[in-house]
């Protein structure tokens, strides 16, 4: 039987989430607005994460008032004139289009648009919808009207509409698109076989630690084992055939125990003890945990969005490099040998069952055991040199940005100064006699004026021989120089676009410069205590033997 | 016979020179529309091309008589005004029947830019030296270009003669000669009433209306003063005889020059009249509160706007002086139309005590071209 | 005093945060495979815009996909009814043989002959009040068929006007009595 499942690839999980699911998530997130997406990257993120956690039960409740109030509001066109009479979903945009219809003469009593809020007064407790929340809550009504069709689904509205409207009627609406919901998404986004994974992953923690199971569990000896094992006996089932699908697993694993044990020892210090039921899982606590852990995963995802897509900080080979480094998020420090197992063996492995397709399809005998005999092309001591390459590339290209800050008079600018020289956010401080006014330590104040407004204007004028701002310019305007990609041309530095870009690239680069320092770190203590040659070497025979028995019995 | 010699007509543009292509006339019922070498697409500037076309805004109708187009133009005008200059220029072209098509050879090119005032003054535009710059003149025949007086003065260049224009008729005057000029846009007229004919789009309405308020006021104030006799005779005026209570009379409009002649008054047994009309007038002079109106009918009343068709006044005279309304005629229709006058005298709660009611087919076909 | 929990006890928040950043991530992937599909669902925010303005470049991508993709066309179909400024039924059958004219009380759709009758005819829409949007999209639906549907020019004065071949299926659905047309 081929063995198709080799990296962590959709294409594994196929049969797991429907093509009928993604693509029309895909549809509600790739609209377009104005300029670029009708939602923003946090939406998008949180839509997704919301439709994977099904925590869709308390949105529906605040889009059941919302869409009550937003056809109020919006006259003729009711509330789909509303939520999507906006060409770009963002909160200023709703509280443009709620102050609008509230100062109408027609404007409904009970609905009034405060100044970060829609406060809604049916019979009932108030109810209020923030504007920045509205453009989550019009993505997931997007997406219901997208999966459940229009026609259906504006008839149940029409019908709620219609009706009263207290708190049980809102309620009941929110349950009954819930309901539809759940329905689509029973069929649509399965998720035994995430549970399957879950289990075996910790019957066998389990059974290697005899205790219980824990984020501290989990190691790279624990994960190598747990895939050398999966390959020899094949007790999994074909769920954990790749090496690098087994990697990703154990860093969600590792972070759900690590989010559990956290949430345990909060209620532990609670005076009043636990507030939760053993068994019950709240999806909106889920939801917010999934948040907090996927807010560095999705670093990458945000820079090939606009606006920060508008300059090509990171190419394609860096992103794909950096992948697994930014999904582990802190456990890259803790399974440094793994995310490098899972590089340079995965790479390896992909290699051999690309080889059984085509054995498959062309029968060319040899090929695939030549390259189960054969090492990864890339060994460790490359892959390491890869990685620090990698992290004097993005050094390189937030000086770039520096630059392209500078050149718009942003205080940002200084951030990424100070970060990168620590010494001249010291002389910067002495040298000027407003320190705890404009800044403390290395964090600057976002607005130009006084003492930062002169800083800046010194930075791109003044000497960098005697002014350490001009200095900072001096090795930006140098850097930029050897960046030659999209977005770091000379003559497109002061464009609006450019320096939104900048903005948005700036802190998305800091977080990958921070994991892959913490990466290497680690790593460099390893190979400390045990070479990069002798650990490789030995991995290169328990590969072999692993992959042998994977591959060769299908040979 | 000798035919007469072509001119191509371009008109210029940032993007380079167009070609206006054909000018055909279209069904006065819809718009006047500009395309692209022959598409079913018309250009976004097509409803200000309207507006330059019709009257009352507009200025080609009252050089043809016509009041909808459609032409083709070699490629996209933008909007803006700067085509109109060419436009109209290409309008008399037709008009004299010399206008170059695509594949005819042309003796003269003429390459425009400027904007047209209702008065036919060339209005400035901007980028004129550009617009010649994005031109190439043809090997063949006269080349000018055509641009607004006052603008900065621009050198003949790659085989381009350069010259300012003031108005529409001097740039007439340079392509076609005086002449053609003078037959195309007359100067002089004979009479006063000539005059006012002439500038009949600008000048009828206003001068119409400004009468109309002046009877109007006129009568009100009678109406006032005689209140309490007329009320005391309403009674007697309801068992009256209406007939010869409306006057009615209609101004013809010359077939061959499309002018519109003095008003004549139509006998009440006159039911037909042939040949086409400028406008119809009624007018009541008895004593007493009226209301009149008039219309005209037709199988052009299922596509036009009818209220444009439909006059009402509802007003007191103390018969002394005239109730006067009066009504276009859709100079395009050559069906036959019907004109409807009515009267009624009203009694204080409104209601109709008495009434009149004439009525005159008009049967324009067989008399002017249009 | 209760015993404190320890980690692993509360497996079911563990597993449920597991399966929730599984699918998470699956579902990323997929997005970004999905992407470059060609024949995923219309955002419904492209109808809307596409009813808004049809001229739009969003409006155009609906307006093509709907000609060739009976779901596209049946949800465009079903938003236009839902907004429709104007429903003009089926009609009596005209005396000669082709209908001209249609009306409700704020819009008239009318056809004329081109002077030149054998290539195109003009296709217009009146607005008869003064205070209606004007429609963006004519929609012609046939007693058995598909419906024909047409982006109207925006108009500043409550007239827009197209130009029509003489054989276009639309001009055949305004004639035939049958048919029946939305504004929207």
């Amino acid at each position: 039987m081929p063995i198709l499942d080799f990296g962590g690839s959709a294409s594994g999980l196929r049969t797991e989430i429907s093509n009928e699911l993604a693509s029309t998530l895909a549809a509600v997130l790739d609209a377009s607005g104005d300029e670029g997406g009708r939602y923003d990257a946090r939406t998008r993120r949180n839509l997704v994460q919301t439709i994977a956690a099904r925590a869709y039960g308390k949105p529906l409740l605040e889009l059941a008032y919302l869409i009550a109030a937003a056809d109020r509001l919006s006259g003729r066109h009711g509330y789909v004139g509303f939520f999507w009479g906006v060409r770009a979903a963002t909160s200023g945009a709703y509280r443009a289009a709620a102050f609008a219809a509230a100062g109408r003469s027609a404007a409904p009593k009970e609905i009034e648009a405060g100044a970060d809020e829609l406060i809604i007064s049916y019979p009932g407790p108030v109810f209020r919808v923030s504007y920045g929340r509205m453009p989550f809550l019009a993505a997931l009504l997007d997406f219901c009207v997208t999966a459940l069709g229009f026609a259906e689904l504006d008839d149940e509205i029409s019908a709620f509409l219609s009706g009263p409207k207290d708190r049980e009627d809102m309620q009941s609406f929110a349950n009954g698109l819930s309901r539809r919901l759940y329905d689509f998404l029973k069929d649509h986004l399965p998720s035994q076989q995430y549970e399957r994974k879950f289990n075996a992953m910790c019957s066998f923690i389990a059974d290697r630690t005899d205790r219980r199971v824990s984020a501290d569990a989990i190691d790279d000896r624990t994960v190598l084992a747990f895939w050398e094992e999966c390959c020899s006996d094949r007790r999994s089932g074909g769920d954990f055939k790749g090496f690098r699908t087994v990697a990703i697993n154990f860093l969600h694993l590792r972070v759900a125990l690590k989010t559990a044990a956290d949430r345990l020892a909060i209620d532990a210090a609670a005076p009043i003890g636990s507030s939760r039921d053993a068994g019950e899982v709240d999806p909106e606590e889920i939801c917010g945990a999934l948040e907090v852990v996927e807010g560095r995963r999705s670093v990458l995802a945000e820079l090939a969005l606009p606006p920060a897509d508008r300059l090509k900080a990171i190419n394609k080979r860096e992103s794909a490099r950096l992948e697994l480094v930014m999904e582990a998020g802190d456990a890259a420090a803790v399974l440094p040998l793994t995310i490098l197992r899972a590089e340079c063996f995965g790479a390896h492995q992909a290699r051999i069952v690309q080889a059984v397709r085509k054995r498959k399809a062309t029968e060319p005998h040899g090929a695939v055991e030549v390259l189960i005999d054969q090492k990864p092309v890339e060994d460790y001591g490359a892959a390491t040199d890869d990685f620090q390459e990698l992290t004097v590339q993005i050094r390189k290209v937030r000086l770039a940005l520096m630059f392209t800050l500078f050149r718009n008079a942003r205080p940002e600018a200084f951030e990424i100064g100070f970060d990168l020289f620590p010494e001249v956010a010291r002389a910067l401080r002495n040298r000027i006699n407003e320190p705890e006014a404009d800044f403390a330590d290395n964090v600057v104040p976002l607005r130009p004026g006084g003492a930062i407004g002169r800083l800046l204007q010194g930075a791109v004028e003044g000497d960098p021989e005697t002014m350490p701002e001009a200095g900072l310019f001096k090795a930006s305007r140098l850097a930029f120089a050897k960046v030659n990609r999209r977005g770091f041309e000379e003559e497109r530095v002061c464009e609006p676009e450019i320096m939104e870009a900048a903005t948005a690239c700036e802190p998305l680069l800091r977080v990958c410069g921070e994991e892959l320092r913490a990466f290497l770190a680690a790593l460099e203590r390893h190979f400390n205590l045990i070479p990069a040659e002798q650990v490789f070497e030995e991995d290169c025979r328990r590969f072999h033997t692993a992959l042998a028995a994977l591959y060769r019995e299908t040979a | 016979m000798a035919t007469m010699p072509l001119i191509r007509v371009l008109i210029a543009t940032t993007r380079g020179p167009v070609e206006v292509q054909n000018i055909a006339r279209e069904n006065p019922a819809v718009r006047s529309v500009i395309c692209v070498g022959g598409a079913f697409t018309a250009l976004p500037v097509s409803p200000a091309y309207d507006a330059f076309v019709r009257e009352p805004t507009g200025v080609v109708e009252r050089m043809t008589g016509h009041p909808v187009y459609r032409t083709d133009v070699a490629a996209p005008i933008e909007a803006g005004e700067s085509w109109q200059l060419g436009m109209f220029l290409a309008h008399a072209f037709q008009l004299s029947g010399v206008l170059a098509k695509p594949g005819d050879t042309a003796e003269q090119t003429i390459l425009v830019t400027g904007g047209l005032d209702r008065d036919l003054n060339v209005t400035p535009v901007s980028h004129v030296a550009e617009k010649l710059a994005r031109a190439r003149a043809p090997d063949r025949g006269a080349c000018m270009f055509l641009y607004p007086r006052g603008a900065p003065p621009v050198a003949d260049e790659d085989g381009w003669k350069s010259l300012p224009v003031e108005d529409a008729r001097e740039a007439l005057e340079i392509c076609l000669g005086q002449q053609a000029a003078e037959r195309l846009l007359p100067q002089q007229t004979p009479s006063l009433w000539k005059k006012v004919i002439s500038t009949r789009g600008r000048l009828t309405v206003p001068v119409l209306v400004g009468a109309g308020f002046l009877v109007l006021f006129l009568a009100a104030f009678a109406g006032f003063v005689q209140w309490s006799s007329w009320t005391d005779s309403r009674t007697q005026s309801s068992k009256g005889n209406a007939t010869g209570l409306i006057s009615l009379s209609i101004a013809p409009r010359d077939p061959e020059s499309g002018e519109c002649g003095n008003a004549v008054p139509i006998p009440a047994d006159l039911k037909v009249f042939k040949g086409p009309v400028c406008f119809g007038r009624m007018s009541v002079a008895e004593r007493g509160e009226y209301r009149i109106q008039m219309t005209i009918d037709g199988a052009f009343s299922s596509y036009v706007d009818q209220s444009r068709y439909r006059r009402e006044l509802e007003r007191a005279t103390d018969g002394g002086d005239l109730l006067v309304l009066q009504i276009d005629f859709p100079y395009w229709v050559r069906e036959p139309v019907r004109l409807e006058a009515e009267a009624d005298l009203l009694a204080m709660d409104g209601m109709p005590v008495r009434s009149a009611r004439r009525s005159l087919e008009v049967i324009p076909r067989g008399g002017a071209n249009f | 005093m209760t015993e404190p929990k320890l980690p692993g006890d509360d497996d079911g928040f563990a597993k449920a945060l597991f399966v929730a950043s599984s699918a998470d991530r699956d579902l990323r992937l997929w997005l970004s495979e999905a992407a470059e599909a060609e024949e995923k669902p219309v955002p419904f925010a492209a109808f809307v815009q596409c009813l808004a303005d049809p001229e739009s470049a969003t409006g155009r991508r609906v307006m093509e996909m709907a000609a060739r993709r009976p779901d596209v066309r049946a949800a465009l179909m079903t938003l236009a009814s839902r907004f429709a400024l104007g429903h003009l039924p089926a009609v009596a059958a005209a005396s000669d043989g082709g209908l001209t004219v249609r009306e409700t009380d704020v819009f008239r759709m009318r056809l004329e002959a081109a002077y030149d009758a054998g290539g195109l005819a003009y296709f217009i829409v009146e607005r008869l009040d003064d205070g209606s949007d004007m429609p963006r999209l004519a929609i012609g639906i046939p007693e058995a068929g598909d419906p024909v549907m047409r982006a109207l020019p925006e108009s500043v004065d409550g007239v827009v006007q197209l130009m029509l071949p003489s054989d276009d299926p639309f001009l055949h659905l305004f004639r035939d009595p049958d048919s029946r047309f939305l504004l929207a």
